[in-house]
């Protein structure tokens, strides 16, 4: 099976080469989204994700006893029409650029760029955008 | 090449008057050059949507039976001024819930109101032998108010400063989020567009000037506040600065919900889309060449939001243009750029502006009187042993 996971790390979990031992120990085949460490030492990690579904539940409770917080990004986000008011505000924080405004300044939304960082939920002031 | 306003309103009345958006005017004049421009066309549209928090309306309910003096009131749980007379009450865009916080604001009760639905109004008073009730609870619409204006006393910035953030940490602010590190810059001002960059001395804009405001006819009734003529202005005349500013008013019974919208800036509060077009006469060459520049040759300021004081260092000094590419170059460094502001619907507004001004029914009203060049903006200074 095929999923999205986010990792979330804490400052004691931060060394720990978690994605070594996903591909070691549950053979999965990783793609690395997004990657970000802060100054306090917190770290996130988004992923795509490939491999046996039996696997892939036994990874997440390996990372939950090594207690990194991981979830299945299950879905992507909805733009609602109706409240959109296209300023593009919500592109500046879309590093994968799954949301740009197009020639004649209308937001668009290429669903399969998207990494589901979810950013743009909270940085859209017309609150036009939901998970 | 001479024109007056009432030779254009003629034109209009007539029928035959020529109107172009900004956008068309800026391509005209690239081509044609501003005389042959001028020569051609009778007014150009300019055109804002954005966040503009200095915004409100003001609202009389009417008088119930007993009459109430109202002194404490609520709009859906959010606070409206209660130091008017009676029943009129003024609520501001960015006053909050008190249930909910930033999710929900006077923005939100305007926008509300406009779109037809109904609003709970709380109110309370002490009593007087005049005003004897002392509560009040129920829902009105906008159609059960005797007045409802939108009365916003600063909108329409001239040139409004592009926003960056060079701390390491993530500032939230009414320029959006601002990623540390200089992760991206932030700009509001509609660039070719934007009616105070279009006539950069306002020599068509002021006291009485005919408008549109969120769908309705409306008119400047004032500067706006921190009202700035005495900046420092280039070689073309626009402020380097945030400069001009503008107080609105019009009906909020005409307005309509796809020109005035609710705008949540987390960590900061709330605030008004307010959709502005101010149609440009086209007076003479000189102001051809105003309505002709282009992203190009306006340019504004990227200043570092990082330095929390009055003055914030200026980062950079880049073009619309720049900033409407996506990205700008900074120290070596590509940072991406993003508008707060709406093309699209400034883009829509200047065309509707101009299909109404075409057709004859929204003629231009000429400055009852000018506004102010040289006027500087004072500062608050703490005294009085205040801190």
């Amino acid at each position: 099976m095929q999923t999205k996971i986010l990792m979330r790390f804490g400052p004691d979990t931060v060394n720990h080469p978690a994605v070594y031992d996903l591909i070691k120990k549950y053979d999965l085949h990783l793609n690395i989204l997004k990657a970000s460490i802060n100054y306090n030492m917190k770290g996130e990690l988004l992923m795509d994700v490939d491999g046996e579904s039996d696997r892939i539940a036994d990874a997440m409770k390996f990372l939950e006893s090594l207690g990194i917080q991981a979830d299945f990004v299950l879905k992507s986000i909805r733009i609602d029409e109706d409240k959109c008011v296209h300023c593009g505000i919500c592109t500046s924080v879309c590093s994968s650029r799954a949301l740009y405004l197009n020639d004649t300044a209308r937001l668009c939304f290429e669903q399969n760029r998207c990494v589901g960082c979810n950013l743009c939920i909270r940085a859209c002031p017309s609150r036009a955008v939901s998970a | 090449m001479q024109r007056t306003f009432d030779e254009i309103n003629a034109r209009i009345k007539a029928g035959t008057a020529v109107v172009i958006t900004a956008e068309e005017a800026v391509e005209l004049v690239r081509k044609e050059g501003a005389a042959a421009a001028a020569a051609k066309v009778d007014v150009v549209t300019t055109a804002t949507f954005g966040p503009m928090c200095s915004s409100g309306a003001v609202l009389n309910f009417g008088h119930s039976d007993p009459p109430i003096r109202m002194e404490s009131i609520t709009l859906n749980d959010v606070e409206a001024y209660g130091g008017l007379a009676a029943v009129d009450t003024y609520i501001g865009a960015t006053a909050e819930s008190r249930s909910q916080g930033l999710e929900y604001g006077g923005a939100h009760v305007i926008c509300d109101l406009v779109a037809g639905r109904p609003v709970r109004l709380k109110a309370r008073g002490k009593g007087t032998d005049c005003y004897p009730r002392q509560e009040i609870e129920t829902d009105i619409t906008l159609a059960d108010l005797n007045e409802a204006y939108l009365f916003n006393p600063r909108n329409c910035y001239q040139n409004y400063a592009a926003a960056t953030n060079t701390s390491g940490r993530l500032l939230q602010t009414y320029m959006g989020a601002l990623l540390p590190g200089m992760g991206n810059v932030n700009f509001s001002t509609a660039g070719e567009l934007s009616p105070l960059l279009k006539d950069p001395f306002l020599r068509t804009i002021g006291l009485g000037t005919r408008i549109f405001i969120g769908g309705a006819v409306g008119y400047i009734s004032w500067t706006g506040t921190q009202f700035n003529t005495n900046t420092e202005r280039d070689e073309n005349g626009i402020p380097k600065t945030p400069g001009a500013t503008l107080t609105l008013i019009g009906n909020l019974k005409d307005m309509r919900p796809e020109y005035l919208a609710p705008a949540v800036f987390n960590g900061y509060g709330t605030s008004l889309n307010v959709g502005v077009g101010i149609p440009i006469p086209v007076l003479d060459e000189a102001l051809m060449t105003d309505l002709g520049r282009g992203n190009d040759a306006l340019f504004t300021n990227i200043v570092d939001y990082s330095v929390q004081g009055r003055k914030r260092p200026v980062i950079k000094r880049v073009s619309y243009a720049e900033l409407r590419s996506g990205t700008v170059e900074i120290n070596g460094k590509t940072v991406k750029t993003a508008p707060i502001t709406s093309l699209l619907k400034a883009r829509e507004i200047a065309q509707e502006l101009k299909t109404r001004i075409a057709s004859g029914d929204f003629l231009l009203q000429a400055p009852i009187e000018a506004f102010p060049q040289g006027n500087a903006v004072k500062p608050l200074e703490i005294k009085g042993g205040g801190q």
